[in-house]
């Protein structure tokens, strides 16, 4: 394979520099010839090949040389299925490092056209591609829509942050939805008695820690912090990650789940992981039917309330927190949010301070929501 | 006055911000802004700013006239047409628009306003007229002004910022 071609620093350089005032197509360029380059070193140096089923997306991941499958994988293991023939996109995982292959730019090497200069999200529907960058900690996320082929291409596999493993391959099953009936959504996933349910809330409503003494009461679970909805007749959403976060406080209220962390936070801002599927498998399901909204909000009261809640309410608790978590295609994630919402029953839960509680008053309500 | 990350406008019978441009035709600004009108509510969310935005009372209604352009003056003169508007009322209609124009929800246009002709083109509550509610939410701006990757801390993640 010709490892030099096109990564050159002066071949870079040259791009830097032929700026012509068209960014784009410098920026398209790079893009589709560095997946070419994957594809090349993926059949030089073959890897491990594995499939995963989100619901109606199934993704092929190819791990050059085998990298970053301990990255990825613990996180959607429980979505892995065998070789399948056909599938919705391929993933190419390359770590430049442990293959002495090219690394990803050090620095931003295209011109900034934004008032944020470090911003590094490239979104060009009409080209049909895209990027995600982090420079500074060596890791490039970029993406082909028209034949769903991408990069998760890093510089250092070792030196990857603890939270990159949180939520792997997000952004590419975003990328990979966003124009199609399914979208990624920023809620929590439960069903209990064959009743499904999303939580949303803001950051700090307690929607992790009231995931996880629901799962301990018995409630099944599609997803704690993303889940993948597709539309029809009856919105389902699909499980994507096994993980819940949770505060340091929040796991003190669980002691029945506060010995499987698979973290150990630096500090008290540092969420502890939890994976269900080691824990919990079998409350770990792979979809629910879901036809009821709840947003959670801190009363702090004796007892928990669950009250009727307008639909615009629950639009603003879940969908600017999306759309902003993914930064791209808001439009068609904010519309697609619209439809879901309006097929939704939606309640308010006015929260007590004890999780298990709220989760048993959630269940009674589910149970009997005339009550 | 903000208050637990939302924002309730206090309408003041303040000068009209742009002056001399009421006559100019204002739309809705669909370059950086999504909405939807949920029955007598509205979302809006500007995803340039990273704020968000939730109408009520006679907000979604005058939000819809800015579907095409169409000046303040027109949109006053619309609600003037409805039985039992007081000047107050009016007040607080001219008030809201020139908070949709703060916020950059609606921007002016080259477009000539169009001639609404009747109060028929409004849809006011059955209730009749109620005071426009724009509440304002910035909770989530940091998510957009805060770069997810460059600025997270380096240790603990985004969404906690890097250390000085």
């Amino acid at each position: 394979m010709n490892r030099g071609r096109v990564f050159d620093p002066a071949v870079f350089s040259s791009i830097v520099n032929h700026v012509n005032g068209d960014m784009s197509q410098d920026i398209n360029r790079f893009i589709t010839d560095s997946i070419e380059y994957a594809r090349d070193a993926w059949r030089e140096f073959g890897g491990e090949e594995r499939y995963y089923c989100f619901g109606p997306v199934t993704l092929c991941v190819r791990h050059i040389g085998a990298a970053l499958v301990d990255t990825v994988s613990p996180a959607i293991r429980h979505a892995m299925v065998s070789k399948q023939s056909s599938v919705n996109g391929t993933v190419y995982a390359l770590d430049a490092k442990s293959l002495h292959l090219r690394r990803p730019p050090e620095t931003w090497p295209f011109s900034t056209n934004t008032y944020q200069e470090h911003q590094r999200i490239y979104w060009d529907t009409e080209s049909g591609l895209a990027l995600n960058s982090d420079e500074s900690r060596g890791i490039w996320q970029l993406f082909n829509l028209h034949n769903c082929d991408g990069l998760y291409w890093v510089d250092d596999e070792t030196t990857l942050p603890s939270w990159e493993a949180g939520s792997p391959l997000r952004i590419f099953l975003h990328w990979l939805t966003w124009n199609n009936n399914c979208q990624l959504i920023h809620a929590a996933g439960l069903e209990w008695q064959g009743r499904g349910i999303l939580l949303t809330g803001p950051g700090g409503s307690g929607k992790s820690t009231t995931t996880a003494a629901a799962v301990g009461a018995g409630w099944n679970m599609v997803g704690d912090d993303f889940v993948l909805v597709s539309d029809g007749c009856k919105p389902v959403a699909h499980c994507i990650y096994d993980t819940i976060k949770l505060t340091r406080e929040s796991l003190g209220k669980l002691p029945n789940i506060a010995d499987s962390a698979i973290n150990a936070p630096v500090d008290a801002v540092e969420k502890f992981r939890v994976h269900l599927s080691d824990r919990y498998r079998q409350r770990l399901v792979g979809k629910i039917a879901i036809d009821t909204l709840f947003t959670l909000n801190i009363a702090g009261a004796h007892k928990t309330c669950i009250l009727p809640a307008s639909k615009a309410s629950v639009m603003a608790a879940l969908a600017p927190t999306t759309m902003f978590m993914l930064k791209m295609g808001m439009k068609e994630s904010f519309h697609k949010m619209t439809g879901l919402v309006n097929q939704m029953q939606c309640y308010s839960v006015q929260m007590s301070t004890d999780p298990c509680e709220v989760a048993a008053s959630m269940a009674r309500f589910v149970e009997n929501p005339e009550t | 006055m903000l208050s637990m990350g939302f924002q309730n406008l206090e309408y003041t019978h303040e000068q009209i911000l742009y002056q001399g441009s009421t006559m100019h035709g204002f739309v809705i600004n669909s370059a950086h802004v999504t909405s939807e009108i949920f029955g007598e509510e509205a979302v809006v969310v500007n995803f340039v700013t990273g704020k968000y935005f939730a109408m009520s009372g006679s907000g979604p209604a005058i939000w819809k006239l800015f579907e095409s352009p169409i000046s303040a003056d027109e949109v006053i003169d619309e609600f003037r047409k409805l039985d039992g508007m007081t000047a107050t009322e009016l007040d607080q209609v001219r008030d809201f628009i020139n908070a949709l124009q703060r916020e950059k929800l609606i921007v002016e246009t080259d477009d000539s306003s169009s001639q609404y002709a009747s109060a028929g083109n409004i849809t006011v509550a059955a209730g009749g007229f109620q005071t426009p509610v724009l509440e304002i939410h910035d909770d989530l701006q940091e998510l957009i002004v805060l770069d997810p990757i460059h600025d997270a801390d380096p240790e603990r993640g985004w969404p906690v910022t890097r250390r000085e």
